[in-house]
């Protein structure tokens, strides 16, 4: 029997004219995994919410149709019924937990079922071994990493015995090494207790070898597509296009080897393992040359804009930052690496004058800025914040960018224009005398961007800008930043995104271990193999690709494209 | 370090929290009578030795929190010498040609240490006591609904978050050219420009964890069963009857040495 069912669901939030779900028609099996995709704002989290009955039971919501869960409705089910069929992981792991450690967290929702005290005990140490956080019991949630977190939700839902496991997106916020281990946990434990899985997700490339089946949502809020996901990309391709879903790189790529008579797919790729078996099938084997650096990606700029020499930086008696030397060239796109927590926010805050070094100098344009406050770096430099809502503190947007230039004294005359060409620019005119709370997503971001450019700042510095933003916004906001270093700003970017940083940054610098331990070009960053892993960073797909391009017959004029998309 | 000591099991750890929770109110229902500097300087004392001996905090650490109450504490006597109801007669000195009387210094320890030992039992139960613990013992043994119960404890673990939030809060809008307020309107201002980002974030907050905490099957009734069962045991005796004796020994000892 069908463990998930909805027949002719339709979601309508208050005060929006469109549904955001329509004709929804699912059956689900169980054990299934299944992936769900869709434009940003398209319904994902709509569809997982109106599943286990929180939409219309507590989110306030128009919903019609039918819902079933094991054949009843969820309508009909308390709150304890449905949790001991469905649960849901949510992707800020700080806002889905409510008790202050460990087992609290998992015993309250086993408190919530009316469990005795032996079976608690038992689930409990059963669900942690799971995860492998056994050890970690008894911890503070506040010592927990994120991915870490994330893996206690994990053992929560568990810990409930339900059938159907939620994930909507619970590695937006996490780094890549542990989004990995999110994914494999997920992946090993939903086949050992044949758990039905649905994925809401947009980071493929480790999930997509073990997906079923992908339903695609449109932006008309149906379903547009429901296949596995080998038929879904090679036949559905130019649909997923066009309602801007995103499409693993691997495959985009593969598509367009296949379109230019380059290569015919037996076995359509969706992933570079797949990739690289079904070249060397077709006998194209990789030399190993070393691809040439693209010579158009570094400019010959010789004047230096920021310095630091044998800079260290200690809270107290601990040394977060130690005898830090670099230096960045006017006009450069930087990113800025390294794992969680290695102090990269705090460098930033260090460039910008909000922490001062304990020793050691950093240089704007060779001047020490230690002699400079705040306000008077905030003139040259630009400094974006993780969260767009931080920074904004007028009532309109039009306010919000003329801030900066009333504050250093200029009439409404003179700001006005500035004002107008920077709203044009960034797409906001529509939109200037909306409060900037009121914004979407993307045009936070933007905006943030924005003021942050008033005073014709000649660095920008932006500490994760792509952080729980999802891909549209993501490559809105590259494309913008890329279209302003080429207009002369020098960038420097904090990111764990390694395709962005392949495909935008011209110079990489890794902060690990207190220490700066590669400062230089992009191609030669990704060759270190034995740095990349000690820092746990992964090669970007499209450089693998690259290396493969090299390869194969015409390729060489591929890698340009590649680099395009 | 709190919650090494509210974690350690020493016997105010095992007292139930409700018990404590009411022994904190009769010390202020006490204290009410009293005018004497003696017998709150008594409790005091007494008070912080116990949190000491019988909860396993160091009398450094107690004494290290106490310090800037006994400042609050010592204004009291300030007041009451420099602004007296009524002067004394015994004037004991002058001070920048001002007398000092007895009685006015007398009323003004006594209020003064009357609100340390406020202080003081405050202390022993938050030192003594986890967050978690409390509030389950609300729920339990108090009839608290456990809708406000678990939301308290929510709200609790996101109060370190607003700390950080406001710090970002705070590090942005240097950023954006506003430097440290000046002036009463300037702070005022401030705390406005402050309250939008952290409101909004945490309304998004409250409604994320309300839908996480109902999909794990919460529903506020009182249908639900603890893995942690906060009783009342023989410990809850002994602190009781401890307390009646630290009681019937003050108020002896004032029939005794202040009639």
């Amino acid at each position: 029997m069908a463990v998930l069912k909805t027949q002719q669901l339709m979601v309508r939030y208050p005060y929006q004219n469109a549904s955001i779900l329509k004709d929804i028609d699912l059956t689900i099996e169980k054990g299934e995994k299944v992936l769900i995709l869709g434009p940003s704002g398209g319904g994902k989290s709509t569809l997982a919410l109106t599943l286990n009955g929180m939409i219309p039971k507590s989110i306030e919501a128009e919903a019609e149709g039918k819902v079933y869960i094991d054949g009843k409705s969820p309508l009909d089910l308390s709150f304890k019924e449905t949790s001991q069929r469905i649960g849901l992981l949510f992707q800020d792991s700080e806002t889905q937990f409510c008790m202050l450690t460990v087992e609290d967290e998992i015993i309250f929702g086993l408190e919530n079922l009316g469990l005795s005290k032996s079976e608690m005990e038992r689930r409990v140490e059963e669900n942690l071994r799971l995860v492998g956080l056994e050890k970690w019991r008894t911890a503070q949630l506040k010592e927990l990493s994120g991915g870490m977190k994330q893996k206690l939700g994990i053992a929560c839902l568990l810990a409930m015995d339900t059938d159907v496991l939620v994930l909507d997106e619970p590695t937006a916020n996490l780094d890549p090494a542990s989004t990995e281990e999110i994914f494999d946990l997920v992946i090993k434990l939903g086949e050992e207790l044949n758990k039905t899985i649905l994925f809401v997700e947009h980071k493929l490339d480790r999930l997509l070898p073990h997906i079923e089946r992908v339903i695609v949502l449109g932006t008309n809020g149906k379903i547009i597509a429901d296949d596995t996901p080998r038929n879904l990309f090679t036949q559905q391709f130019d649909t997923l296009l066009d309602q801007g879903i995103w499409i693993p790189k691997i495959c985009r790529f593969a598509k367009k080897l296949e379109q230019q008579g380059v290569i015919n797919w037996l076995n359509f790729p969706l992933s570079l393992q797949e990739f690289e078996k079904e070249l060397t099938r077709q006998n194209i084997v990789p030399h190993n040359s070393m691809v040439q650096s693209n010579q158009s990606r570094v400019r010959n700029q010789t004047n230096t804009i920021l310095q630091l020499k044998n800079m260290t930086f200690a809270y107290k008696t601990h040394e977060v930052l130690k005898n830090i030397n670099f230096s960045i060239q006017s006009g450069e796109f930087v990113a800025l690496l390294g794992p969680n927590g290695t102090g990269k926010s705090t460098l930033a805050k260090l460039l910008i004058g909000l922490l001062h070094p304990s020793q050691g100098e950093i240089y704007f344009k060779n001047q020490v800025i230690q002699k400079k406050n705040v306000q008077e770096l905030m003139r040259s430099v630009g400094f974006v914040f993780q969260n767009p809502e931080h920074q904004f503190i007028c009532d309109t947007v039009e306010q919000e960018l003329a801030y900066g230039l009333k504050l250093l004294g200029w009439s409404k005359e003179d700001w006005h224009p500035k004002v107008q060409s920077l709203l044009e620019a960034f797409q906001l005119v529509e939109h200037k005398n909306q409060n900037p709370f009121s914004l979407s997503q993307g045009q936070k971001r933007r905006l943030s961007v924005a003021t942050m450019l008033m005073n014709d700042q000649e660095l920008l510095i932006l500490d994760e800008p792509t952080f729980g933003q999802d891909f549209v916004n993501t490559e809105a906001l590259m494309k913008l930043l890329r279209a302003l270093n080429q207009q002369g700003k020098t960038i420097l970017m904090i990111t764990h995104d390694m395709e962005l940083v392949y495909e935008y940054a011209n110079k990489v610098l890794l902060l690990h271990e207190g220490e700066i331990q590669y400062g230089g070009d992009v191609e030669t960053f990704f060759a270190h193999t034995t740095l990349l892993e000690h820092a746990s960073i992964k090669v970007p797909i499209s450089y693998a690709l690259k290396h493969w391009l090299n390869t194969i017959e015409g390729g060489e004029n591929l890698v340009t494209t590649l680099s395009e998309e | 370090m709190l919650q090494h000591y509210q974690k350690s099991d020493h016997f105010l750890q095992q007292v139930n929290p409700t018990m404590k929770l009411m022994s904190l109110l009769t010390v202020i229902f006490y204290m009410v009578l009293i005018f004497d500097p003696w017998t709150p300087f008594l409790l005091l004392v007494v008070t912080i030795i116990g949190i000491s001996l019988f909860g396993g905090v160091p009398l450094r650490f107690i004494l290290l929190i106490l310090l800037p109450f006994s400042l609050f504490a010592f204004s009291f006597v300030w007041m009451n010498v420099v602004f007296p109801d009524e002067r004394g007669e015994t004037i004991l000195f002058t001070l920048f040609n001002m007398p000092v009387a007895l009685e006015n210094v007398q009323t003004g320890l006594s209020l003064g240490l009357r609100s340390l030992v406020f202080v003081s039992w405050s202390l022993l139960f938050v030192c003594t006591t986890e967050p978690t613990k409390f509030m389950l013992s609300l729920v339990q043994n108090c009839k608290l609904p456990p809708r406000f119960g678990y939301g308290m404890m929510a709200a609790y673990r996101f109060l370190p978050l607003f700390r950080e939030e406001l710090n970002q809060v705070r590090a942005a809008h240097r950023i954006r050219g506003l430097g440290e307020p000046k002036g009463l309107k300037g702070k005022v201002d401030e705390t406005k420009r402050y309250m939008i980002p952290l409101l909004a974030s945490a309304i998004r907050k409250a409604e994320r964890v309300a839908i996480a905490m109902e999909s794990k099957g919460f529903d506020g009734s009182t249908e639900r069963s603890y893995y942690r069962v906060i009783s009342w045991t023989k410990k809850d005796l002994i602190f009781g009857f401890g307390l009646f004796l630290l009681y019937a020994g003050l108020t002896l000892g004032r029939i005794f040495f202040l009639q």
